[in-house]
């Protein structure tokens, strides 16, 4: 199968991204729409109904470096959001299985949604939270 | 979670966006606007617009208020104040909505009595007694500040010196902060004898010939032709006779002191004040109004503009004043009349003041509320605030 060069790859993850996937619980698009490198990015993750999270808005950072998609992303929380896989003085996510097992199907999306699915896991659903608005 | 409801008093941001269509430049979009569990909604509007009018559509649509809207795009959460095109959106793109959770407001906070308000009934009398005599030929004088007698604008300087009497009434009536009690202005503006003079003032073209004469460098302003029209017109008296107006400024003042970090300098209130009135009680005022940080005053047409009618101010006021700017101005009154000048600043208190509030923790008030209180009251002068909470200790008579 033909690898998809990464700035293609980039840019349809853009257009998905411009265009909402499912119903807008997380959502990413481009820091800086010049940026022909398509390194930077902010996505946002609205946090799952029925816990801690319910309500809130996520902000992240997500930055694909020149071997994206072969190497993962790094991904950091702007928010302050206290979950095992993020790391509590930085914000960034650390233990995370999609990163770290990275495949090159998986997407800027894949990762969120996961993030996501960690904010709602029962064992993480009733951490407690630190203020809404506060950032790392 | 419980969703206490913003301040609803948003009447100035909705007469802003509309008229905007008409100009025709920026392309339409249509966007949908997707909420979890229910249908996108489409909307059509201009990239040139803002987010705030961009809600305001979406609350036509879906009746939800814009303070309950948290908008989402390309993982970016909107902020109200920016235009779409600065997110880049484009036709067909889609913005998530999340409902509720507006910021959490204390009840303490919400109680902008004034401790002070115990306001002379008789703003005219108190005012008179205040400038001490030198009431002379000119009936403004009556409450002019003392030895203005000629100067009919004195009027105005009365009132700077007004909002230092409420100054005495426990919000800190220093030389810096020029007397400038926001809710005593408000009452005083609020009150329909002083607003109805001001108007007959500013509509007397003797009056302002006279206060040309009585003042060289006004002098020299008058014979700019935009200066006079921007006098008589319409725009301007009913600004300065709309309490509304008024109010707005203050906020913008409160809003302004806040970016400058609430440096008591960039008063432009104190500056309009103090400026029209030489000689008046709030002379200092002036000056520091004059030679706020040209940041501030950059920020803040209105304060560069009445810096320039100062008389007593130096050079920098002078320098920033500028025909084009205030043909802006102008404009922007005649187009819009008794339109306030910048949307009242509708956040909570502690989002407002939320420098503010870090100074006070650090000088040592961690009274949250008691300080919230204090900023509200003083409109975010930090100074101010201080002394009102030295004035009123936690728990002592108030």
């Amino acid at each position: 199968m033909a690898k998809v060069p990464r700035n293609f790859r980039l840019l349809e993850e853009l257009e998905k991204g411009e265009k909402g996937i499912g119903d807008g619980t997380i959502s990413y698009g481009l820091a800086d729409g010049d940026d022909l490198m398509m390194s930077n990015w902010n996505g946002t993750i609205i946090g799952p109904g029925h816990t801690v999270h319910e309500n809130r808005i996520y902000s992240l950072k997500i930055t694909c470096g020149n071997d994206y998609p072969d190497r993962a992303p790094t991904v950091s929380f702007l928010s302050k959001v206290n979950l095992p896989a993020v790391n509590q003085k930085t914000g960034k996510v650390e233990r995370l299985a999609c990163l770290d097992s990275w495949k090159r199907s998986y997407t800027i999306e894949t990762v969120l949604a996961e993030l996501r699915r960690e904010m709602a896991n029962p064992s993480n659903k009733k951490l407690s939270q630190p203020a809404e608005g506060t950032f790392f | 979670m419980a969703l206490p409801q913003l301040p609803s008093a948003i009447p100035t941001a909705q007469h802003q966006p509309a008229r905007r269509s008409h100009i025709l430049s920026m392309p339409e979009i249509s966007i949908k606007i997707k909420q979890a569990n229910e249908t996108a909604l489409s909307i059509t509007i201009d990239t040139d617009e803002t987010v705030l009018a961009l809600k305001q559509k979406i609350n036509t649509a879906a009746n939800v208020e814009p303070s309950q809207q948290r908008l989402i795009f390309a993982g970016k959460v909107l902020k109200d104040e920016d235009k779409l095109s600065v997110y880049k959106m484009a036709d067909g793109n889609t913005v998530h909505m999340v409902k509720g959770s507006a910021p959490r407001a204390t009840s303490s906070a919400s109680t902008p009595a004034a401790p002070s308000s115990a306001a002379p009934t008789n703003l005219f009398e108190a005012a008179a007694a205040a400038s001490g005599g030198g009431a002379g030929a000119n009936p403004f004088a009556a409450f002019g500040g003392g030895g203005a007698a000629a100067n009919p604008f004195a009027a105005l300087g009365g009132m700077g010196g007004m909002g230092g009497m409420g100054g005495m009434g426990g919000m800190g009536g220093m030389g810096g902060m020029g007397g400038m009690d926001p809710n005593m202005l408000n009452s005083l503006m609020s009150n329909p004898a002083i607003g109805a003079s001001i108007a007959q003032m500013m509509s007397n073209p003797q009056i302002i010939e006279q206060l040309a004469a009585s003042n060289p460098q006004l002098a020299g302003m008058m014979n700019q032709p935009q200066v006079r029209e921007m006098l008589g017109s319409d725009g301007f008296r009913q600004m300065l006779a709309d309490p509304n107006m008024m109010r707005s400024m203050m906020a913008m003042q409160a809003a302004m002191m806040g970016g400058a970090g609430g440096a008591g300098a960039g008063n432009p209130m104190a500056a309009m004040f103090g400026g029209l009135a030489p000689g008046s009680t709030a002379p200092t005022a002036a000056r520091e109004g004059a030679a706020a940080s040209p940041n501030a005053a950059a920020a803040n047409p209105m304060a560069a503009m009445f810096g320039g009618l100062a008389p007593g101010s130096t050079a920098p006021a002078g320098g920033m004043f500028n025909p084009a700017m205030m043909q802006q101005m102008l404009g922007m009154m005649g187009g819009a009349p008794g339109a306030p000048a910048a949307p009242a600043d509708t956040r909570p208190p502690e989002e407002r003041f939320a420098t503010q509030l870090g100074q006070l923790v650090e000088m040592g008030f961690f009274d949250a509320s008691e300080n919230v209180r204090a900023l509200t009251l003083t409109g975010g002068n930090v100074e101010a605030a201080v002394e009102w909470l030295f004035a009123h200790p936690p728990g002592g008579g108030r």
